[in-house]
């Protein structure tokens, strides 16, 4: 009787050291909402767009995807899942690191939007697409190294033929001449836009199209206008 | 026996749920000890789910004295700018949790352009003392039929802030940069306005960092 009843006396402290350890653990450790890269913050704000509706791809953005020369454009297609694409701009970026006076020419960002983006009422209007990919041209973005070198970030790793970090909202990669690839999506989702990336301006670039889940490393290949 | 058994069972998965609790607290006192900067803001708080996050974080003030006032006092001064005007607070920065602006620095009122900035802290980090995030931008007057301000830059409105602290006042000496990758795109007023991912670290008391 003695030896049963130690027996339940050693599983019920193995069961209170096993507890202490799994609570002590998982202490502190963000919920998923709570993430950065949760989808609580990110809402496909519906709402009237430019010549469209909402929902609806944007012909035009699909256009000038498709006819950028000056930079290889790897985008989620002309929808991806709920989102459609819905913008395609761009943004001249200040060379790094500082933005103090400075002779270096602007870089080369080109954006796309999928969602919608509306932008607030008021004094200060402003709004953010749920899923963005971004394009920059080489001299902003530092090499995944020299990242990964920095505090706060993980390892380099290879995925879809190209070296990649997994940003905080996003995903980052990179080709041989230093041009980044940036895919800005809420966590469950950035690993269906991993697979999803495919070339939007191969035709002009004179590469081989590259379709999802294929390797990116062809787009190392692309000729930009001279 | 059998009964008893049962009851011992559920002794032990009591026991069990108790000391996950505790082990909870026990670890929600390691995990409020100072952590570093990086993993103490997000420069990304809209996505963080923060309401409101309006303009990209590119800044940290660090080795301050712990006072929420102190960067909005120096910010004010001629030789740091004169962000003299106390404007709306309305964004949430990540610290850990979604909090709202403490303090927001303007070179001017509503009613003009301005260069602007809303900071949150200071929060105590194990590797630059007490620290603040901060968003600056330029606030651009327009009117759109009514007044608005229309945000056109924040790469602009760090180098602004970095010009006045670092090398014209000259206060503060000491700083740094690392890559944030921070470059989430906003539409403002039809333009899109991105940081471009570099965070600048100003040093409040010109310590070098990390002595």
């Amino acid at each position: 009787m003695n030896m049963v009843q130690n027996k339940w006396k050693v599983a019920a402290a193995a069961a209170i050291a096993a507890g202490v350890a799994v609570g002590f653990l998982f202490a502190g450790t963000p919920s998923q909402a709570q993430l950065p890269g949760g989808f609580q913050g990110l809402r496909d704000l519906a709402g009237p767009a430019e010549g469209r509706l909402p929902g609806e791809v944007s012909s035009e953005a699909v256009a000038k995807a498709r006819m950028e020369d000056r930079i290889p454009v790897v985008w989620l297609g002309e929808r991806f899942g709920q989102f459609a694409l819905t913008r395609y701009g761009e943004i001249a970026d200040t060379p790094r690191p500082s933005a103090l006076p400075t002779t270096q020419a602007p870089v080369l960002r080109i954006v796309l939007f999928y969602g919608e983006c509306k932008e607030s009422e008021g004094t200060e209007p402003s709004c953010a697409a749920p899923i963005q990919v971004h394009i920059t041209a080489p001299g902003v973005v530092p090499s995944p190294e020299e990242i990964v070198a920095m505090p706060g970030w993980g390892k380099v790793v290879v995925n879809r033929g190209l070296k990649s970090i997994q940003g905080e909202g996003s995903l980052m990669f990179w080709l041989e001449d230093g041009t980044a690839i940036t895919v800005f999506a809420p966590l469950e989702l950035r690993q269906m836009a991993l697979q999803a990336l495919s070339t939007a301006n191969h035709g002009v670039g004179s590469i081989r199209a590259v379709g999802p889940g294929e390797s990116l490393g062809p787009v190392n290949q692309f000729q930009k206008r001279p | 026996m059998v009964k008893a058994n049962y009851i011992r069972m559920a002794a032990v998965a009591m026991a069990f749920a108790a000391s996950v609790g505790a082990g909870s607290f026990l670890g929600s006192l390691r995990v409020s000890h100072a952590a570093s900067i990086s993993q103490t803001f997000s420069g990304y708080s809209f996505n963080a789910g923060c309401n409101n996050a309006i303009d990209a974080a590119s800044m940290v003030f660090t080795q301050g004295s712990s006072s929420i006032y102190e960067i909005q006092v120096h910010a004010a001064r001629a030789s740091h700018g004169g962000y003299s005007y106390v404007a709306g607070l309305d964004q949430y920065f990540w610290n850990g949790s979604c909090s709202l602006a403490h303090e927001s620095p303007a070179t001017g009122d509503d009613f003009v352009s301005r260069w602007h900035f809303r900071y949150g802290g200071q929060i105590f980090t194990s590797d630059g003392g007490y620290a603040s995030i901060a968003s600056p931008h330029f606030d651009q007057r327009v009117f759109n039929p009514f007044p608005q301000h229309c945000t056109t830059t924040f790469d602009g409105a760090r180098a602004n802030i970095e010009y006045h602290w670092i090398t014209d006042g000259g206060e503060h000496p000491t700083f740094y940069y690392s890559w944030w990758g921070n470059t989430y795109a906003f539409s403002k007023c039809g333009t899109l306005v991105a940081s471009n991912g570099w965070n600048t670290y100003i040093d409040m008391n010109g310590v070098p960092y990390g002595s």
